[in-house]
């Protein structure tokens, strides 16, 4: 049972996959009730819009990749803000400009797709030690800060107008969590992949919710729920031979399903 | 600051969204400890009024003060308590407990250098004492009746330990007798914690009891003074071809509150 432990590369797998399932929940937990799964999912496309840019100018990815997807997640919350980011239109146009954007670049660039496909499904099992080396510090950066704000953010994301009346930075609290679901998405992508991100940081919060009676319940329960999804889909990918974002999502779809059965809503 | 003192000043406001005028040259003073009632028909300017004293709408340079401080340069926040209207809040049934819910008041009282203490679970407890519901704080808010809901979110903003309450038509879609307890709680809460509060409603009679001073707000103000002196022929002009005012118990009759999203 334990001999894929003694496989370096899914040892660091392991380690990746649960620095991820931390992450995703900590931003979904927040993202959900907002309503900003889309949001999420355009700055994956972005973020891929960056990838190929890189590529095409001869620049580091995932830095790239970073950088690009938080002047979107600004410009995007700018947007927001001012009221102009209503409907589909607006992120559909982000999704398919970015991806467009993305392959066009790489094209150019003369990259083969295998490159370009581990950027937008995941590549856990290519994951090395020294990509660890900054996913680590800039996951822990990213839980302090939500820890140290939490109450803001929840106070914003509940009833963002009270908070506001009262004194509370809705607006800059609102840009620093777009802010802290770009570097997750990003830092994700290696795991699962651009095109699948957005279903691990919605999928275990919307399951949780399903149960929860407290917001404490709720985020621990979204934490477990993930958790399992990724070492599920990690051990599954090894034993059925699977891609391992796609089977994590999947890991992470069958929990849903199956805690919407438990509590009786479809 | 002593009694008597200005809380809120408005002096020769007008606002208009675009093109429509939504307030015309309204000129007030709330004093501490004052209980106002702003009543007028939907769309009379109600919302906006309270929302421009909260900084939620850009006020005209000037024309506001609180706590003696122009409203652009009023920093503390804090001592203004807001509870909007039921329906609005908590739109996305996400779970949470009373007392999470309640806690959150503490919230615009923090700071990185001052972290929740024990101050704060002190006050999250009065607040919940002060409207009688500490019993049901591990409860999920989703389970409590509407009315329970409303004393929450009372809760909540009392927790915030303000100076000044605004309320905008917060007893929309409670029962009459939650209502009727719910003004009776605010009422307390006036008269014996000193608490000013500015109660919108369309409705006079409900909340007549209650009131220390009226306003009586359709664009222009058209009546401020004690609920007594308040007249017929102004709620006629007031709620002119809303409805055909009939004479109750010495009060007439506003129109029926709807249940739709106040925007007045």
């Amino acid at each position: 049972m334990f001999e894929i432990f003694d496989y370096e590369f899914m040892r660091l797998a392991f380690i990746g996959g649960t620095v991820v399932a931390i992450l995703a929940p900590t931003i979904g937990i927040f993202l959900v009730p907002r309503r900003y799964a889309l949001i999420g999912d355009g700055l994956g496309h972005i973020a891929f819009g960056g990838i190929g840019l890189a590529l095409f100018l001869k620049f580091e990815p995932t830095a790239t990749a970073l950088a690009i997807s938080i002047l979107a997640a600004l410009g995007i919350e700018r947007l927001r803000a001012t009221g102009r980011l209503s409907g589909d239109v607006a992120i559909a146009l982000f999704l398919s400009g970015g991806l467009a954007i993305g392959l066009i670049l790489a094209r150019l660039a003369k990259r083969s797709t295998d490159q370009l496909w581990t950027y937008l499904f995941g590549s856990i099992l290519t994951l090395k030690a020294e990509d660890l080396l900054w996913m680590i510090p800039l996951a822990l950066g990213v839980l302090a800060t939500v820890f140290l704000w939490r109450r803001e953010l929840l106070y914003s994301t509940l009833d963002e107008e009270t908070a506001r009346a009262s004194g509370v930075a809705v607006s800059g609290i609102n840009l620093l969590f777009v802010l802290l679901t770009a570097i997750t998405i990003v830092l994700s992508m290696t795991i699962v992949g651009l095109l699948l991100i957005s279903a691990l940081i919605v999928l275990p919060v919307a399951a949780a919710l399903q149960r929860a009676r407290s917001v404490r319940q709720a985020y621990l329960l979204a934490l477990l729920v993930s958790l399992i999804s990724v070492y599920l889909g990690l051990i599954g990918s090894y034993y059925l031979d699977t891609p391992p974002g796609p089977t994590i999502v999947l890991s992470a779809l069958g929990l849903f399903g199956g805690m919407s059965v438990i509590a009786g809503r479809p | 600051m002593p009694i008597g003192e200005a809380v809120i000043e408005i002096e020769d406001l007008s606002f208009s969204y675009g093109a429509e005028p939504v307030l015309e040259k309204i000129s007030l003073a709330v004093q501490r400890g004052d209980f106002l009632g702003v009543i007028g028909p939907n769309g009379g300017g109600k919302t906006t009024l309270l929302k421009l004293v909260l900084g939620l709408l850009p006020a005209p340079p000037g024309c506001v003060r609180l706590f003696g401080q122009p409203l652009e340069m009023f920093k503390e926040r804090a001592r203004v308590g807001y509870v909007r209207q039921r329906a609005l809040s908590l739109e996305q049934r996400f779970p949470a407990t009373v007392e999470e819910i309640v806690s959150l008041g503490r919230v615009p009282r923090l700071s990185r250098w001052r972290p929740w203490g024990s101050a704060d679970t002190r006050a999250v407890r009065a607040a919940l004492r002060a409207v009688e519901i500490e019993e049901l704080r591990e409860r999920s808010i989703w389970e409590l009746s509407g009315g329970q809901q409303q004393r929450a979110w009372l809760a909540r903003v009392l927790a915030q330990e303000p100076e000044l309450l605004l309320l905008d038509e917060p007893t929309t879609a409670v029962d009459p007798r939650a209502e009727a307890e719910f003004y009776g709680l605010l009422e307390k809460l006036n008269r014996e914690q000193g608490l000013t509060v500015v109660l919108v409603s369309h409705d006079l009679e409900t909340i007549a009891r209650q009131v220390t001073k009226i306003a009586c707000l359709n664009k222009r103000l058209l009546y401020y003074g004690v609920p007594e002196e308040c007249s017929h022929p102004i709620l006629e002009e007031l709620y002119a071809g809303k409805r055909v005012l009939h004479h109750g118990h010495g009060w007439a009759s506003s129109p029926s509150p709807s249940q739709g999203e106040g925007t007045g």
